[in-house]
């Protein structure tokens, strides 16, 4: 309630000393920011638009800063990465307790007047073709993570491939006319001729695509149903495209 | 169109005599606060925050790790031995435990109710701060400013600090103390008390939990020392004769 009475108290002031009434946040962003004007607004980031058969710049396009800016968070990643592997164990190791092992329950030997250790069962652990004590079980390794830190996960990993010139944005995959594995090899060795592992990523099904990548070990496909961290992080360069792009970041700005 | 980024690839140089050419235009953009991180982010480069897991406590696994061999438990006795302990937590070895040697006494009302007491003192200091509005001031506004913390079976109004209390107010509690309701009276407020089951404090303090149904309806005191504590008009009550109470208020201006 105080400071209501001090913006009231200002527009009393003379004009040399009155200032534009502003909101406590916005005065302190301009006291901050030197050449841009202090807006409640993030500014965007900026990105070419290439041609994907060459690599080609065509223009510049605006990308939301929360989604390809934002803070880098090594952290969250490695949650992210860890949740998502955990999540894809097999889970099938077994082996056989002293319950499990093959043989009889029966008392291997008296219990005194031998002069040697006591014997129970000649399947426990400590015995030469006894069963494994706590040995693995087929279980089930999955985890729970919050869906915000999901997507959070998400977010890190865009920004990640953005702040290392390992984002290529292309206006559409239609140079890819046939769905021969040859073809698409020609064009990422022209377009990206520094062997770099590449994931590309669309919002169709597209079955030339998959088909011509399918055998090309440097080359995922992905739909953006299936975007996931550990695929971002395991190719070198991410290619999307635009229209796959704006999709992923109504989505994911906040 | 490449002459354009002939122009962004000079003014790249020039602000950081780098000749490579431009992969990106990510330095240019914004602020240009989003630079490579220094280490590069990839699946070989990743790990949590510094103290973000504690490594678990493994006993009998040698010397070097500091709970080898007796396992922090000393030598012998019936501590040391496993699937054993203390028996119960009151033990003291077979004599009568201090718990046993105590006489027990009384019983609980379980019917007893608990209210949360305001004190005048902290009413009139969350008016001048502007957090109650005097206007009307119900249960459910005491508990969104917090000057309660809880509601268990109501509110109750008492007179800790009722020399200084000078604000007037119109607030409906459970309950109320005779000084506190001559303090509120003096100030120009008035007090009602009013019954209110578990039910009841639930539709006052969250109307939102009924969302488009109607809410229910209040329920009389079901007590006879209830319906007779409420009936008083000396209680500021809200089963009491409205001309009553003009009497007792009058009574007590006059004192």
């Amino acid at each position: 309630m105080s400071f209501i009475k001090q913006l009231g108290l200002a527009s009393r002031l003379p004009a040399t000393v009155a200032r534009p009434l502003l909101a406590p946040q916005q005065r302190l962003m301009a006291s901050y920011a030197t050449e841009t004007p202090a807006t409640p607004f993030t500014q965007p980031v900026q990105s070419f638009l290439r041609k994907f058969d060459t690599n080609e710049p065509l223009s510049i396009i605006e990308l939301e800063r929360s989604v390809f800016g934002a803070p880098i968070r090594r952290d969250i990643l490695q949650r992210v990465v860890v949740w998502q592997r955990d999540n894809m164990r097999q889970g099938t190791q077994s082996t056989k307790g002293r319950a499990d092992v093959r043989g009889t329950g029966k008392k291997g030997a008296q219990q005194k007047g031998r002069g040697k250790a006591r014997v129970g069962s000649m399947r426990a652990p400590h015995f030469r073709g006894g069963g494994i004590a706590f040995g693995p079980k087929p279980r089930d390794h999955s985890t729970d993570l919050p869906n915000k830190v999901q997507l959070m996960g998400l977010r890190v990993a865009l920004s990640a491939k953005y702040a290392q010139d390992q984002l290529v944005v292309v206006d559409s995959l239609q140079a890819l006319k046939t769905p021969k594995t040859k073809e698409l090899k020609r064009i990422l060795d022209t377009a990206h001729a520094d062997n770099s592992s590449i994931l590309i990523m669309s919002n169709e099904l597209d079955m030339k695509l998959e088909m011509a990548a399918g055998n090309l070990p440097r080359c995922g496909v992905l739909g953006l149903d299936e975007i996931n961290v550990l695929s971002l992080l395991k190719f070198d360069k991410l290619i999307i495209e635009k229209e796959a792009l704006d999709e992923l970041e109504t989505f994911l700005k906040n | 169109m490449l002459a354009q980024f002939a122009k962004l690839s000079l003014q790249r140089t020039t602000l950081r005599a780098n000749t490579a050419s431009v992969q990106s235009i990510r330095l240019l953009s914004g602020n240009g606060n989003i630079v490579p991180p220094s280490q590069p982010i990839n699946l070989g480069h990743l790990a949590d925050n510094p103290g973000a897991v504690t490594e678990r406590l493994r006993l009998g696994r040698g010397p070097g790790y500091g709970k080898g061999k007796t396992a922090g438990r000393g030598h012998k006795g019936q501590k040391a031995r496993s699937g054993n302990g203390p028996p119960r937590p009151w033990f003291e070895g077979g004599q009568t435990p201090l718990v046993k040697r105590m006489p027990k006494r009384g019983f609980v009302n379980q019917h007893a109710k608990k209210y949360q007491p305001v004190n005048l003192e902290r009413l009139q200091h969350w008016i001048q701060e502007g957090r109650l509005d005097t206007t009307s001031i119900t249960m459910a506004d005491l508990l969104d400013s917090r000057c309660i913390h809880k509601i268990e079976d109501g509110v109750k109004l008492l007179a800790d600090g009722a020399e200084e209390f000078n604000v007037p107010v119109h607030i409906e509690v459970s309950r109320a103390s005779q000084k506190a309701i001559q303090a509120i009276e003096k100030a120009g407020g008035s007090v009602t008390c009013r019954y209110y089951n578990a039910l009841g404090l639930r539709v006052v303090t969250r109307p939102e939990k009924w969302g488009y149904r109607s809410l229910p309806k209040f329920a009389e005191p079901v007590k006879v020392k209830d319906k007779e504590w409420y009936s008083d008009p000396k209680n500021r009550g809200y089963l009491a004769d409205p001309a009553a109470i003009e009497a007792a208020k009058a009574e007590a201006k006059a004192l």
